[in-house]
């Protein structure tokens, strides 16, 4: 064998990923916009008054919180504020080593409670367990701290009805989020797991954790961060769900059924995926089990949340979300290709697989290969503009398609200035915005096969574009 | 997206290459300036869809501005007539423009929903006048499903007759949004006629929205829809019975107990038992409620200590005080409740019960309960 007939199987080889990955995102493309103007359509019995008469099954909503004390009273507030007609609130405290324990306890007039804590996941020792002597659907659990994931685990055991929702502290809710997210449940009793369809706050205009009026952010890094959640949840979830091969619900805001998920062993504890892990545990479980099951994406606008407008801290939230792929995959890797699986094992698992998991790792290798190449006098920088050219034309393309669905549905960033920037983004992500994260991922995917550890990080917020209501001074003191 | 470009940069560099020696072939047969002429027009067509669909945005977006302004003044112009109409003062009403007919279902099915009497019927008169009544049936018939679900509400709205057995034929669509649509408006042309060929749909079809399927047989009134329901009940598999049942209890419908009694003496489906027990209310059914506190399923057990809180008569809290050392938390908590609920128990008795008992469990339940009572 010589060396052309080694670089001819190459180029077979990205021929074939090349044709395969833009069918997948073609077949997405088109499913997703079939499943949107399905769903807007019947949006027309919301014309309809709702009357919610009690057969809508109550929720318990899961807030863990660690270090939150600057956000916490008005992240609270605006849940006490969802329009429901049965919910209760459990906030689970992590360990925290600021005021936030001591601030929510003043604030929202919390007394320990004689809580007949069921442990039916295990978790790091709760501490303590308040309610609120002013809102009643209200509890607090003080725990060790143990990560995320565990003080999940800890509010599913305090969680007192059938349906958990899951969110971030600093998550801002619409005010019919539960409405909206409890629907797919409502429709079809086999489904097991919801999610809601996540935007970018920065930018927005948050008073006292209410959205009162939508718009896109100022910080360039975060208008490259609206696209690309356009595009992750209006093309890319919106077109697995109807095939019921959605391997993703984000940590921000989920609804889940509370006994599929103890059954299934709640949240991992070794992962920083915790999230993704769980949806691909009920995916393989249910597949392997050949029980009916459906995890649903509910494409309304309905939790708002903010994201990184710094380089580093965006590192760190890439590298954690590569990772949490990473090893959600792998703890799942009994999926794949399973005779069972279905569209599941044999095609949303292996894409994930090959083409989010690995292909950073091919893409900087080509960049790498090019620049090499070019050292070597072995470029033709006439073809190499021409493939320049057709891969930026065709990133392009997939994110105008996003945008294009964000048009026919929401259209949430209703000023034309807003819609120019994101025209301008979508263009200008391919020029070196796209490649940074690549190359962040692909390092993170070397580390992680050389025996890495995984960690959290923090991300610093700046909710400059909130205006909350001041904590009482002197308040937990 | 980004496989995508490293695919093309790979592509390229591994097409591309020069000098000759170092040349690929794609296929043996293929030359490398095949490639780049792909590549080429392939980039020069993805450019144009680029272009067509950044204009068809910004396209859609000029025409959701014009619409939003067209909406604004239709509203403007529509809303104080429709007001006036409903009332029944005397109006002068424009011709409908084409641009303003789904506005005006828009507007006119939402004024519709809050009001009553003659001021639907003063509704249903101006969709004459201006054409809406043809017009639903138009929609109906037509190819867009948004449209036919425009039309299906209109004639429900409407409530003609002659729109029966065209609403009848909707009920049967495999669209559950239609089907439901098309329930609705057989329900408020002729409820009592649409029970026996909705219950069966009703009792079928788990992909209705139960908390719409329940509106709609609320707004028909309990009278209406308790004896198809129950009766279909009696003769249904217990899935259906289950569904039937439950829709039943969350509109109120007592006027069924009779008839649920019966389903519960021939049944033995725990789940059509626990669907049954919230609608038993009466002293005559303790009997029945108090058998079931041993039931060997939970949640029969769990419907059996909330109904002996609702209908319990002194002598009843030693059966809710066994279930306080059940196994399922969901028992002892409802049992907890129901003593706490019961009016010849005050929280004192109960203290002492807490501390008395000789359960664990009994204890720790009776504790949350008795601090979650507004009496603590």
């Amino acid at each position: 064998m010589t060396i052309h007939d080694i670089i001819a199987i190459f180029q077979f080889f990205f021929l074939f990923y090349f044709l395969g990955l833009n069918s997948i995102y073609l077949a997405l493309n088109v499913v997703s916009i079939w499943n949107i103007l399905g769903y807007l359509q019947r949006q027309e019995l919301d014309r309809l008054p709702p009357m919610y008469l009690g057969m809508e099954p109550p929720i318990s909503v899961l807030a863990p919180a660690y270090n939150e004390e600057a956000t916490i009273v008005t992240s609270i507030s605006s849940l006490l504020q969802l329009k429901y007609n049965d919910y209760e609130i459990v906030v689970i405290v992590d360990g925290a080593t600021d005021r936030t324990l001591e601030i929510m306890i003043a604030h929202f007039q919390l007394e320990p409670f004689p809580e007949a804590y069921r442990v039916r996941l295990e978790t790091k020792p709760v501490l303590a367990i308040y309610h609120s002597v002013r809102h009643p659907n209200l509890r607090v659990v003080h725990k060790e701290n143990g990560g995320k994931a565990d003080a999940l685990n800890a509010g599913i055991n305090c969680a007192r009805y059938p349906l958990y929702c899951a969110v971030d502290a600093d998550s801002i809710l619409q005010r019919e989020s539960l409405e909206r997210v409890v629907q797919p449940f409502l429709e079809d009793p086999t489904t097991v797991a919801a999610g809601g369809c996540i935007r970018v706050a920065n930018g927005c205009h948050v008073e006292d954790g209410f959205m009162i009026k939508a718009g896109l952010a100022r910080k360039p890094l975060a208008v490259l961060q609206t696209i690309e959640y356009l595009r992750a949840f209006l093309f890319g979830r919106l077109g697995w769900s109807p095939l019921n091969a959605m391997l993703i619900i984000s940590g921000a805001f989920g609804l889940f059924n509370k006994e599929k998920v103890i059954e299934a062993g709640g949240y991992r504890t070794d992962t920083v995926g915790e999230d993704m892990e769980l949806v691909v545990r009920l995916h393989r479980i249910n597949r392997q089990q050949k029980k009916p099951y459906k995890i649903v994406f509910v494409p309304d606008p309905i939790c708002w949340t903010e994201v990184p407008e710094n380089l580093k801290t965006l590192r760190s939230q890439r590298i954690r979300w590569q990772r949490g792929l990473g090893e959600s995959l792998k703890l799942n890797k009994g999926l794949l290709f399973h005779k069972n699986s279905g569209l599941v094992g044999w095609v949303a698992f292996p894409y994930m697989l090959v083409f989010e998991l690995l292909g950073p790792m091919l893409e900087v290798a080509g960049y790498v290969f090019m620049i090499v190449c070019f050292f070597l006098g072995l470029l033709n920088a006439q073809a190499m503009l021409i493939f320049l050219f057709l891969s930026v034309g065709l990133g392009t393309l997939l994110s105008l398609t996003a945008l294009l669905l964000e048009e026919i549905s929401y259209r949430i960033y209703t000023r034309f200035s807003d819609l120019g920037r994101l025209l301008l983004a979508v263009v200008f992500e391919n020029f070196g915005y796209r490649q940074l994260l690549a190359t962040w991922r692909a390092f993170d995917l070397i580390r992680w096969a050389l025996g890495g550890k995984s960690k959290w990080g923090e991300m610093k917020r700046s909710a400059t574009w909130r205006k909350d209501a001041p904590v009482a001074p002197g308040a937990g003191r | 997206m980004r496989s995508v470009r490293a695919v093309g940069l790979a592509m390229l560099v591994l097409a591309c290459a020069e000098p000759a020696d170092a040349r690929v072939a794609f296929f043996p047969q293929l030359r490398e300036q095949v490639l780049v002429d792909f590549a080429y027009y392939s980039g020069l067509a993805l450019a144009l869809l680029v272009v067509v669909l950044m204009g068809a945005i910004v396209g859609m977006r000029l025409v959701l501005v014009l619409r939003r302004f067209q909406e604004a003044r239709f509203l403007e112009v529509w809303r104080p007539k429709l007001a006036k109409y409903v009332v029944g003062m005397p109006v002068a009403l424009p011709k409908l423009k084409r641009h303003e007919r789904t506005l005006m279902f828009g507007l006119w099915s939402q004024m519709h929903e809050s009001v009553r009497g003659s001021g639907r019927e003063h509704l249903n008169a101006l969709a004459r006048e201006v054409g809406l009544d043809a017009l639903a049936w138009k929609y109906v018939r037509s190819a867009n499903p948004r449209k036919q679900l425009i039309g299906l509400i209109a004639l429900g709205n409407l409530r003609e007759g002659k729109a029966w057995f065209l609403l009848a034929e909707w009920l049967e669509s495999g669209s559950p949004t239609h089907s439901i649509a098309a329930m609705r408006g057989l329900m408020l042309v002729d409820p009592r006629r649409a029970m026996p060929l909705v219950v069966p749909h009703i009792a079928r079809r788990s992909d209705w929205s139960p908390v719409r399927v329940a509106s709609i047989l609320k707004e028909a009134g309990t009278d209406v829809i308790f004896r198809v329901m129950a009766k279909s009940a009696l003769q249904a598999p217990a899935p259906e019975a289950i569904r039937l049942v439950k829709y039943l209890a969350a509109t109120n419908a007592f006027e069924a107990v009779p008839i649920v009694r019966q389903l519960l003496a021939t049944s033995r489906d725990p789940g059509v038992v626990s669907a049954c027990l919230p609608m038993l209310r009466e002293p005559q059914d303790l009997d029945f409620i108090r058998a079931r506190c041993g039931h060997p399923v939970w949640f029969v057990r769990v419907q059996a200590a909330i109904a002996l809180g609702r209908v319990g008569e002194p002598g009843d809290e030693r059966h809710l005080e066994s279930l306080l050392a059940d196994s399922n938390w969901w028992v002892r908590y409802r049992a907890a409740q129901a003593l706490a609920s019961l009016p010849f128990l005050g929280t004192g008795l109960l203290s002492e019960l807490k501390d008395t008992h000789s359960d664990a469990y009994a204890r720790d339940i009776l504790s949350q309960v008795l601090a979650e009572s507004p009496l603590a």
